[in-house]
């Protein structure tokens, strides 16, 4: 059995889906990083690995995510894209009737909108944490309550306060008051959906216009509170969560893997974007990827942080490294080291001029 | 070896607006920010992006009618991350979401 993976790594989650040579859905995993990215990689492509049939064999890998560089140089990707463009790719894919895709993610939220397929307009969510699946998490969390149960809680709402939801800060205040007021924990909770979908209209929505059928996906869709509550907001049921909603982007991934890897002899991907490279014919067999194997989840990597100094900022990166060899770097505000070149010294030796070891340059192991 | 397209990440701001009190996002009103900006985009994307800074107490002149017109009817909101000349980021931001958004409209605009 031939399988693509699309890996989709982000600040608070790691998604991993299998599709087969048809583009069909075959498994995923969906888990927290808690800050480990190059371990929750690991992790779950040995949880992937454990449920895969035996015959089972990786053509072609994808992977997106803020943390794409990193899972691309530790996995082996053979296709690296933005998160927007998977979405998209898999949204086209999933739900081809979709008009307006609303993503909201762990620490960053997204709307597409679409037109025959293809992306019409796009917008991304502001700095702020208010209107994004942390802030969520933050709050459950300060109930007492699972983020997994927030949205059946929510559904039990039957008189919904109103929460100001355009500041996180005075978000927290108003709930601790309507917690004072009484008021039934579920109206809360679903107060807090409202206010989460409302921010994301004036914030990420602002001034577009959300047509339907709309597709609600990203980690944030599983809470059927917040479905509910967009429903409720936006004054319309179409709006529609796709069979694995919080996978979306990893299947994009996939997908993407498919079409620059997979078998161009016939079918769909007769043609892709390297045939029309290599002047529209497709080559004769598949194109042989660059996935490690699933070995790399038991391999041990080591990360020396360092403190980049090529802005104000100040970031700390971390230098991702196996068996001596540093395969890559991640970490900070922005791509600077994401980009340079794995084992290249000179990752510019103008960068190198510009960092210095963090904590005394000591070394920490990703995996025991 | 194929030309890529330019891509203009223009950022209008109103430096003298009441702004949030937590200062979340780049502040582009700062000349050093704004080099360290745009060094950051020539690291990432070399030539291929071009980042211009329009502080509106300045000069509203230069500021398209259509966005002027949705600025006014409080339909985006300032500091507004326009690239190529559309509105992608209404409100505050960082250099990763300004980063990312530049990628989009790069693997968008790809054949």
């Amino acid at each position: 059995m031939n399988l693509y993976l699309g890996i989709d790594i982000g600040s608070v989650t790691i998604k991993l889906a299998l599709i087969d040579r048809a583009g069909h859905f075959v498994d995923s995993v969906y888990r927290r990083t808690q800050g480990q990215p190059v371990q929750a990689l690991q992790q779950g492509l040995a949880e992937l690995r454990a449920r895969l049939p035996g015959k089972a064999a990786i053509r072609g890998v994808g992977t997106t995510g803020s943390a794409r560089y990193l899972a691309a140089a530790i996995a082996g990707g053979d296709v690296v894209k933005n998160e927007i463009t998977s979405q998209v790719v898999a949204t086209a894919r999933t739900v081809p009737a979709a008009r307006t895709i609303v993503e909201i993610g762990g620490q960053d939220s997204k709307l597409v909108l679409l037109e025959d397929g293809t992306v019409a307009d796009f917008s991304m969510n502001t700095v702020c944490a208010a209107g994004t699946g942390s802030f969520l998490d933050h709050q459950a969390a300060r109930l007492g309550i699972a983020i997994e149960d927030l949205g059946a809680r929510a559904l039990r709402s039957r008189h919904p306060v109103r929460i100001t939801g355009k500041c996180t800060v005075f978000a927290e205040s108003d709930m601790i008051s309507k917690q004072q007021m009484g008021h039934p924990l579920e109206d809360i909770l679903y107060g807090l959906c409202l206010a989460l979908a409302r921010n994301y209209l004036a914030n990420v929505g602002l001034g577009r216009e959300i047509r339907t059928p709309a597709v609600f996906q990203g980690g944030v869709a599983f809470n059927q509170g917040m479905v509910r509550a967009f429903k409720e907001v936006l004054g319309t049921g179409e709006v529609m969560v796709p069979p694995h909603p919080e996978a979306m982007g990893a299947i994009g991934a996939a997908l993407l893997a498919l079409e620059e890897m997979g078998p161009r002899t016939g079918g769909a991907h007769e043609c892709g974007p390297r045939d029309r490279a290599a002047g529209g014919r497709p080559p004769a067999v598949e194109a042989r990827t660059a996935f490690a194997g699933f070995a790399v989840s038991e391999a041990l990597y080591t990360t020396t942080p360092f403190e980049c100094r090529a802005c104000p900022n100040l970031c700390e990166v971390a230098r991702v490294s196996l068996d001596g060899r540093v395969i890559a770097t991640c970490g900070g505000r922005c791509d600077l080291w994401e980009h340079a070149p794995a084992g290249d010294p000179a990752a510019g030796p103008a960068r190198r001029r510009k960092e210095v070891p963090a904590s005394g340059g000591r070394r920490r192991r990703q995996r025991e | 070896m194929t030309r890529r397209a330019k891509v203009i990440a223009t950022i209008l701001d109103d430096p003298a607006r009441p702004a949030c009190e937590a200062r979340c996002g780049l502040d582009l009103s700062s000349e050093e920010v704004r080099r360290s900006t745009a060094e950051a985009l020539r690291g990432r994307f070399g030539g291929q992006v071009e980042l211009q800074y329009t502080a509106l107490d300045a000069s509203r002149a230069a500021v398209p009618p259509e966005i002027a017109r949705r600025l006014h009817a409080g339909d985006l909101v300032l500091p507004l991350l326009l690239v190529n000349g559309k509105p992608r980021i209404s409100g505050y931001f960082d250099l990763h979401a300004l980063q990312e958004v530049i990628q989009a409209e790069i693997e968008m605009a790809a054949p």
